[in-house]
């Protein structure tokens, strides 16, 4: 059974208007991998020049932040869902 | 335009006013369309990260302010199981006017690119921002006004709150 990932309205002219997507995948590495591979342009969103996860990009798995876990090499397992959270940030 | 119940923006005020000398945040949900906006406190982790990484995150929450992930994720999920959705979200200025900064708009554009001319990420999103002025700056703590604010189609725009 694959993962599920749950994509923000933003990415979804991406994904073909598809609010969830599965794909196979044993890290959050392989997902945004696998992402790219069938929805061109998507990895370049999710990971900064440094190809390391972008500042104001929260990746969950099952409702855990990938930060507290073990970022990009944070195991999946099947049945995982994913959520990609753009952040709410702002200042004066 | 952003309709919200007194309770609630009562409930903003109290936790601006309490939260000072950091800005203070939280989601607006909207139950329908059209609809009045319910307000859910969230945690400004800015204070936080700034701490952890003060060269990413040069400003600290009294300039700054960033929405715990984990409970705008809950809160968002609660929402659309309820049929609702974040409309939106407010936050709090400390010592300074209620207005829509170049922090905010450039926040709002995470995937989208307003060089490329795109709309913000969500272009239906409505900001309501509190201005904060206490002890300080030599005042006694008050929220002295707010003003709500949204992407009009080519930049953000002043919009009316309605209190009910």
């Amino acid at each position: 059974m694959p993962v599920t990932v749950h994509i923000p309205t933003p990415l979804r002219k991406l994904t073909h208007n598809q609010a969830e997507v599965a794909l196979e995948a044993e890290t959050i590495s392989q997902l945004v991998d696998g992402l790219e591979g069938s929805y061109e342009g998507l990895a370049e969103k999710l990971l900064d020049e440094g190809g390391e996860i972008r500042r104001y990009v929260n990746i969950f798995v099952n409702d855990e932040d990938i930060r507290f876990l073990d970022g990009k090499d944070t195991p999946l397992n099947d049945g995982d869902s994913v959520s990609i959270v753009p952040a709410i940030a702002g200042g004066s | 335009m952003l309709r919200i119940a007194r309770r609630d923006f009562e409930r903003i005020c109290a936790q601006a006013l309490a939260e000072y000398p950091h800005e203070c945040c939280g989601l607006l949900v909207e139950k329908g369309p059209g609809g009045v906006s319910v307000a859910y406190a969230c945690t400004n982790v800015q204070q936080q990260r700034h701490e952890e990484d003060p060269e990413h995150y040069p400003r600290d929450a009294s300039t700054a302010y960033l929405i715990d992930a984990g409970e705008q994720l809950r809160i968002a999920e609660a929402a659309e199981k309820a049929g609702g959705r974040v409309s939106g979200c407010y936050h709090s200025h400390i010592d300074c006017a209620a207005y829509f900064s170049a922090e905010d708009e450039r926040r709002t554009w995470i995937f989208n690119s307003r060089e490329a001319g795109d709309d913000p990420d969500d272009p239906d999103a409505i900001y309501l921002v509190l201005s904060v002025y206490g002890e300080k700056a030599g005042n006694q703590r008050k929220v002295q006004s707010y003003k709500c604010f949204a992407w009009d189609g080519s930049r953000y725009a002043e919009k009316d709150v309605e209190i009910v």
